[in-house]
């Protein structure tokens, strides 16, 4: 083993032994109309809520060292900073100007927080009409509380959003290079957006490969530099479609594909636990009345499939895991979090917090 | 009789005919060619439906239940053009009172344009 490898190995061995004890902490929720809600999750229970000042929050996400926490609002395509420590409302700005909105979508923080990278549509007002332009990239200056620099995204790339809430999106652990994953994984420079490198996954690396499914990065536990997730692929001669596990380490620019088996219509995206020897997704299939949702529950190590369970999803909701990897959070679209054993993938709270959640969930570890 | 192929232009036009006057309205469709189902093209306010009555496929299961759960999700996470007061210009506080819909839907404010 080179000096390297093992310093590598070392390194992770020590992390992986202080996450196995990974203690319950807090929960952090965006809701109407202009809050951040706290629950305890020892206690499963709403211990307080953050005011914001703008608007209500449409997500939510970590800054680079988890010190801090930035909603992003509709009105005026607003953020809020929130101090953790203190849990407190630290400042606020919108980005709007004049006669120019901006409509963000999918956020990635660059290692020194000062900037944050974004997929956006700019919405101009002229004197009869409202124009709205190509998808653009956009870096925002959060130190100075204004968008620095907008550009187009080039043709072949034009694609509708930018991964959601924080999804299909990673900055390079030295801040240089922006990752977008997609069909493809595309690697731009933060500096210009020019394309440094495009990784064509559907040739060298497994046939087929569609789309590469990525977390929001709002994992307590997940590294710079390392992303995993899922990806599609369909076989060019019958069809078929197989969903399997993707590996990147960002630094080395290596990528690995593990299959797994045939593919859910939909799947949540995938969590895993702090030790992150178990993942955990919620799989959807069928459509309207004939829709299917499951709990998955993954081995990692060995790549395969431990456990399935059907539940009753509501129509529309998100997921999470607890900081210990206990418990399974539905949420969403309404003000109630169910909370399922991950064990036995039974219910084991029902939890309303008495607003209506409009964010994704941050789980903060004790 | 779809085993039957018009091969002249009268029948052609009766063919289009036919079309026209039985076939469904897909010019608002992202794509014309999908596989035809009940389309609601812009979301439920085209339709001047008060909106929540029917899910994209036309049926009520994809509806979030109760109805009410749907009411901020629907256009502050998704987009959907719900028919509700334009919170971000005019009624910014319509709601303000109301932070569980499910719960609270009585305190929404009436709006009068």
């Amino acid at each position: 083993m080179q000096r390297r490898d093992f310093l590598t190995t070392l390194a992770a061995a020590g992390v992986a032994s202080a996450q196995k004890t990974a203690k319950l902490g807090t929960l952090f929720v965006g809701g109407w109309q202009k809050r951040i809600l706290m629950i305890d999750e020892a206690t499963r229970k709403v211990t307080g809520e953050i005011p914001l000042k703008l608007d209500v929050p449409r997500s939510i996400m970590w800054n680079e060292d988890k010190t801090k926490i930035i909603a992003h609002c509709q009105l005026g395509s607003g953020f809020e900073i929130i101090d953790v420590a203190t849990r407190k409302l630290e400042r606020s700005f919108k980005v709007d100007t004049g006669g120019k909105q901006y409509r963000p979508s999918g956020f990635a923080c660059s290692p020194d927080n000062k900037k944050l990278y974004t997929a956006l549509y700019t919405v101009e007002k002229k004197i009869d009409r409202f124009e709205i332009s190509k998808p653009q990239w956009a870096i925002i200056d959060m130190v100075g509380e204004k968008i620095e620099k907008v550009v187009d995204l080039p043709k072949d790339q034009q694609l509708r959003g930018g991964g959601g809430r924080g999804g299909g999106m990673r900055v390079s652990p030295d801040g240089k290079l922006l990752y977008q994953f997609r069909d493809n994984v595309v690697i731009y420079s933060t500096e210009d957006f020019k394309e440094v490198d495009k990784i064509e996954l559907s040739k060298p690396m497994f046939p087929g490969v569609e789309r590469v499914m990525i977390g929001p990065g709002d994992d307590p536990y997940e590294e710079r530099g390392t992303v995993f997730g899922f990806f599609n692929s369909v076989d060019p001669i019958v069809h078929k479609s197989t969903f399997g596990f993707a590996t990147f380490d960002l630094d080395r620019r290596t990528f690995k594909f593990t299959p797994v088996g045939p593919s859910a219509a939909n799947t949540m995206g995938l969590r895993l636990t702090p030790d992150r020897k178990t993942g955990y997704t919620v799989a959807m299939n069928g459509f309207g009345a004939n829709r299917r949702t499951e709990f998955w529950s993954f081995d990692i190590q060995s790549k395969q499939i431990t456990q399935m369970q059907e539940f009753d999803g509501r129509s529309r909701f998100e997921f999470n895991i607890s900081s210990d990897g206990k418990l399974a959070y539905i949420y969403g679209a309404g003000n109630t979090i169910e909370m399922y054993d991950t064990a036995t993938f039974k219910m084991v709270k029902d939890l309303d917090v008495n607003l209506d959640m409009t964010t994704n969930m941050l789980v903060l570890p004790g | 009789m779809r085993h039957l192929r018009a091969i002249n232009k009268k029948a052609r036009r009766i063919d289009d005919l036919q079309t026209a006057t039985d076939g469904d309205v897909v010019a608002m469709q992202q794509n014309a060619n999908a596989a035809q189902r009940p389309h609601y093209p812009m979301g439920c306010s085209i339709v001047f439906s008060p909106g929540w009555e029917v899910d994209s496929s036309g049926g009520t299961a994809g509806l979030c239940q109760p109805v009410e759960r749907d009411l901020y999700d629907c256009y502050i996470s998704c987009y959907w053009p719900a028919q509700v007061p334009d919170h971000l210009n005019n009624y910014p506080e319509w709601t303000s009172k109301c932070a569980a819909a499910t719960k609270d839907w009585r305190n929404i404010d009436l709006v009068f344009p």
